[in-house]
């Protein structure tokens, strides 16, 4: 049998679970035993590491240490949210040719996002091999439901590269739903509430007769738990300069270590009123003499602390009912994903916007990769009756010679669809007509995103305006845009030429994967 | 976005199929078969393989050799299947060697070779057809599918989703909801029948069309909000387009305003292998009489580089990467264009980094580190500067 998985290609950290031989869903583990895999890859001296093994290289070669790759995937260089990353970013970000964003690494050396995402796939593929002892061929991989063309096509192909291929791209919020068993329950409409480590992600679900759709989706791209460590370390900082007049913000090795210690008090301030911090070894005085460092937490402080992180979970819950010109009374039920949901103060926030107690589960944080694992087995008919409803986030259109953009799909139409547009010569015994594809809404193309320019050569000869080229723009069910031309007087296709993409050209994507098949390193 | 073509080898039985991977293909993975479309060399291709049970294994190729054959409308081609890895070989044989077992396998007809676009036309479901083998379900299935469609396309919207024409918001939706459930592609994806499965995704591209008109037109008479989904990328994700409306000059697209300069450069193939394979070697010295494959869009871009045509230099190298993609001395000189200009619109910072990317791509760029210093020193980089930067060659 062709095995497959289910991954969640998180911002900060990435699962994998597979439909087990009993027809359970089963979380993966990494080599270190962890469920969750940090999607961070350091390109260091000999050779790539990924997850775990590359952590340290923060601290060894920051430069060289890429993380986040995902909110990279599919973007231009010029947009000034990658301006401002690339000022933030340890790591150095340049234009691609085609005005893609690639990473620049040291001796001149550049990576596509694709290429990192494919690192972090490949590891998570190597986990699955592991625990089949044979080759993983397919996978169902999750994305945030609002991605857009360019964004999930740059993930198919990070998937390619790692030489896996791709049954199903499936939106996050519907993935956490299944993964809840949302898809055994009759009509209910759920609020997904997704705080992971980078990110805060809100979305209603509507369930009904086993159809899934996603009705609103908002959020805060910058805020997760990292943020949590960052505002209990800066309090843990001023207390030991307070005690010990000793400034440790400036000692990396210092800052942590307290790092540590605070995830784990944090930890554990889930389940317990009070914790203890102690760091036995927090920094060197110039003396030579450590500083020890010991104080007691109780969860009152850590909610105090981050009170004005907990107040910027509400705005976003309040936007995804209002989109969907819904009121919180007709929120069924609240799911929580991410692990940082098992923050008791979280969840009482969330109960607060909606009114009434999320659902917890477990093992939040895996929730998602479940569900996608749940999906491959709903693909191979082992689950009956379930369809996941997807819509297309952009809409798409035309222009001819530098001219308007004529829309051409609507902004959330439902997938899979299809529409035609009328070409036409505009000048005589023209025999070559060149559009450009856009991903946007405006009529000016400046407004919108180049997906590619392509062409259809060979036409017949004749008077400007004769020759009538009718232009077929299907996305399916995927959210893969193909495009296909006929002439209108002869119904002959007509073959589109592609003269540029955006994203990697098919080609390089071909390479890159033989590369990764014939054990080569992957780096140009 | 696939445009590329496609090729679908049909194989009715398991014997085909072995026979593909046994007699087929030359030096491990080169196939030739003549086909019915215009071609050209070195374009990908993909070949999907047709199972006798219906399930199409893809195989990445390209086209590397055409002939064309007297008297025949058709061209012989040589694809060399790049996709073919051990791992798709090995699933060939399990799957012929588990098919043999099964034992349906009498007819040995020729291998059947039809060539299509990819994406299948209004008209294409005349074109599938289903294997021979196919279970009894499925062929009442196909059957009445095939039937469906038929009848969906003489529908207007409102009798496609089975509603009256002034339906409520409510009742579009149900109907709509109902259709889906019965026919989308997922509904049949158990039947593991590419033929199925797509005549359902053309159904269900109908059924959708008549929910979206339907909506649009209750949005437009007042009669229902914007219902269904309104999904936004949260602030931080790179997925707004606001930077675009504030008049900022845009990315580096790579659009061209004619196609003169690749025109001029096609006439010579074995210039650009040669160009090809010499990529991450010193530059030959670029001389004007000399002009030929990357060279030559190496001249010309030093050539309007110098006369502070930095915009259309920058058009022009983007276009020549997509010839040569590899190319580091063009790389470079595309990302000098790109500082000129980024510098016009006043956006040191961009134009800095372009710099260093420059740099990074060739860091004995001479010319590169010349406009870093005169960015670091404050001076104004004028045509004259260029003139001498660039100019060496004009």
């Amino acid at each position: 049998m062709r095995r497959a998985v289910g991954i969640d290609l998180g911002t900060s950290n990435s699962a994998v679970a597979v439909i087990d031989d009993d027809g359970r869903p089963r979380i993966l583990t990494t080599p270190e035993g962890s469920t969750t895999l940090p999607s961070v890859v350091w390109f260091s001296n000999d050779g790539p590491k990924v997850g775990h093994a590359a952590l340290r290289g923060f601290d060894e070669s920051p430069d060289l240490t890429i993380f986040g790759a995902k909110r990279l995937l599919g973007r231009r260089f010029d947009h000034p949210e990658v301006r401002r990353l690339a000022r933030v970013l340890p790591y150095e970000l340049v234009a691609a040719p085609n005005g893609d964003t690639w990473i620049a690494l040291n001796g001149g050396r550049t990576v596509a996002p694709e290429e990192v995402s494919a690192l972090v796939l490949m590891e998570l593929r190597a986990m699955a091999d592991r625990f089949f002892g044979e080759a993983v061929v397919d996978a169902v991989i999750t994305v945030p439901a609002w991605f857009d063309a360019a964004a999930r096509q740059a993930t198919k192909d990070a998937a390619t590269i790692a030489g896996l291929n791709v049954r199903r791209l499936l939106s996050e919020p519907s993935a956490a739903a299944l993964g809840y068993g949302a898809h055994r329950g009759d009509k209910r409409r759920y609020a997904v509430c997704d705080l992971g480590g980078g990110t805060f992600d809100v979305a209603l679900v509507d369930v009904e007769d086993g159809v899934f759709e996603v009705l609103s989706t908002t959020g805060d791209a910058f805020l997760g738990g990292d943020d949590f460590d960052r505002v209990l370390v800066e309090h843990l900082a001023r207390d030991v300069r307070r005690l010990r007049s000793y400034d440790i913000s400036s000692d990396a090795t210092a800052v942590d270590r307290l790092r540590v210690a605070a995830q784990r008090a944090k930890h554990a301030l889930s389940s317990y009123e009070q914790t203890t911090i102690a760091v036995a070894n927090l920094a060197e005085l110039p003396s030579g003499k450590a500083i020890e460092y010991e104080r007691n937490l109780s969860r009152q402080e850590l909610e105090s602390w981050t009170a004005p992180l907990l107040q910027r979970l509400i705005p976003p819950c309040q936007d995804a009912l209002l989109r969907a010109s819904r009121r919180r009374d007709q929120v069924d039920q609240v799911l929580l994903v991410g692990g940082m949901t098992r923050m008791m103060a979280v969840q009482e926030t969330l109960a607060q916007v909606f009114g009434q107690l999320p659902t917890t589960v477990p093992n939040p944080d895996e929730v998602v990769a479940v569900g996608a694992a749940l999906e491959v087995a709903r693909l191979d008919g082992i689950i009956d009756g379930v369809l996941m409803i997807d819509v297309c986030a952009r809409g798409i259109a035309v222009s001819i010679a530098g001219g308007a953009c004529e829309p051409v799909i609507a902004m959330n139409a439902v997938l899979p669809t299809r529409e035609y547009r009328a070409l036409l010569t505009h000048a005589d015994e023209q025999t070559r007509i060149e559009f450009d594809l856009w991903e946007g809404e405006s009529i000016e193309p400046s407004q919108n995103r180049l997906l590619g320019r392509y062409a259809t050569p060979e036409l017949p000869r004749a008077a400007a305006g004769d020759v009538l080229v009718v232009l077929e723009v299907t996305i399916d069910s995927d959210g893969t845009i193909r495009l296909a031309a006929s002439e209108l007087i002869s119904g002959e296709r007509l073959m589109v030429e592609q003269l540029l993409h955006s994203g990697l050209a098919r080609s390089e994507v071909v390479r890159l994967a033989r590369n990764f098949n014939e054990g080569r390193e992957i780096l140009r | 976005m696939s445009n590329e073509r496609n090729l679908q080898i049909r194989c009715a039985t398991w014997t085909q199929v072995e026979a593909f991977y046994t007699r087929k293909l030359r030096r491990g993975n080169l196939l030739s078969v003549k086909v019915g479309f215009v071609v050209s060399a070195n374009m990908p291709i993909t070949v999907g393989i047709e199972m006798p049970t219906g399930i199409v294994i893809s195989i990445d190729g390209i086209i590397r050799r055409i002939s064309d054959v007297a008297g025949d409308t058709r061209t012989w081609i040589e694809i060399e299947l790049v996709g073919l890895t051990e791992e798709t070989l090995q699933r060939l044989k399990r799957m012929v060697a588990q098919g043999e077992l099964a034992g349906d396998d009498e007819v040995t007809a020729a291998m059947e070779i039809d060539a299509e676009l990819p994406p299948p036309a209004e008209h294409a479901f005349a074109g599938v057809e289903l294997p021979h083998d196919s279970s009894e379900d499925e062929r009442s299935r196909f059957a009445a599918l095939n039937a469906q469609l038929r009848n969906f396309r003489s529908l207007a919207v409102h009798e496609l989703l089975g509603v009256p024409v002034d339906a409520s918001a409510e009742q579009v939706r149900r109907g709509w909801r109902g259709l889906v459930r019965q026919y989308h592609p997922d509904a049949v994806a158990r039947f593991h029948s590419v033929a199925v499965t797509h005549l359902a995704e053309e159904i269900n591209i109908l059924i959708n069309r008549a929910y979206d008109r339907m909506r649009h037109m209750l949005v437009e008479q007042g009669r229902g909000a914007s219902f269904g989904s309104t999904l936004f990328a949260p602030h931080g994700w790179l997925v707004g387009f606001e930077d675009l409306s504030t008049g900022e000059p845009s990315a580096p697209r790579a659009r061209t305003r004619s196609g003169r300069f690749v025109a001029a450069n096609f006439s010579s193939p074995t210039a650009i292998a040669a160009t090809a394979t010499a990529t991450g070697a010193p530059v030959p010295e670029p001389t004007a009489g000399h002009a030929q494959g990357g060279d030559s869009f190496e001249v010309r871009a030093r050539g309007l580089l110098s006369t502070g045509e930095a915009e259309a230099a920058k058009e022009m190298l983007a276009m020549s990467l997509v010839v040569y993609p590899r190319s580091r001395p063009l790389r470079s000189l595309y990302y000098m264009a790109s500082a000129l200009v980024a510098m016009r619109g006043h956006q040191h910072v961009l134009a800095l980094s372009q710099l260093e990317a420059a740099l990074a791509h060739d860091e004995n760029c001479r010319e590169a580190q010349i406009l870093l210093e005169c960015m670091q020193r404050n001076q104004p980089i004028e045509t004259k500067v260029l003139t001498e930067v660039f100019g060496v060659y004009g």
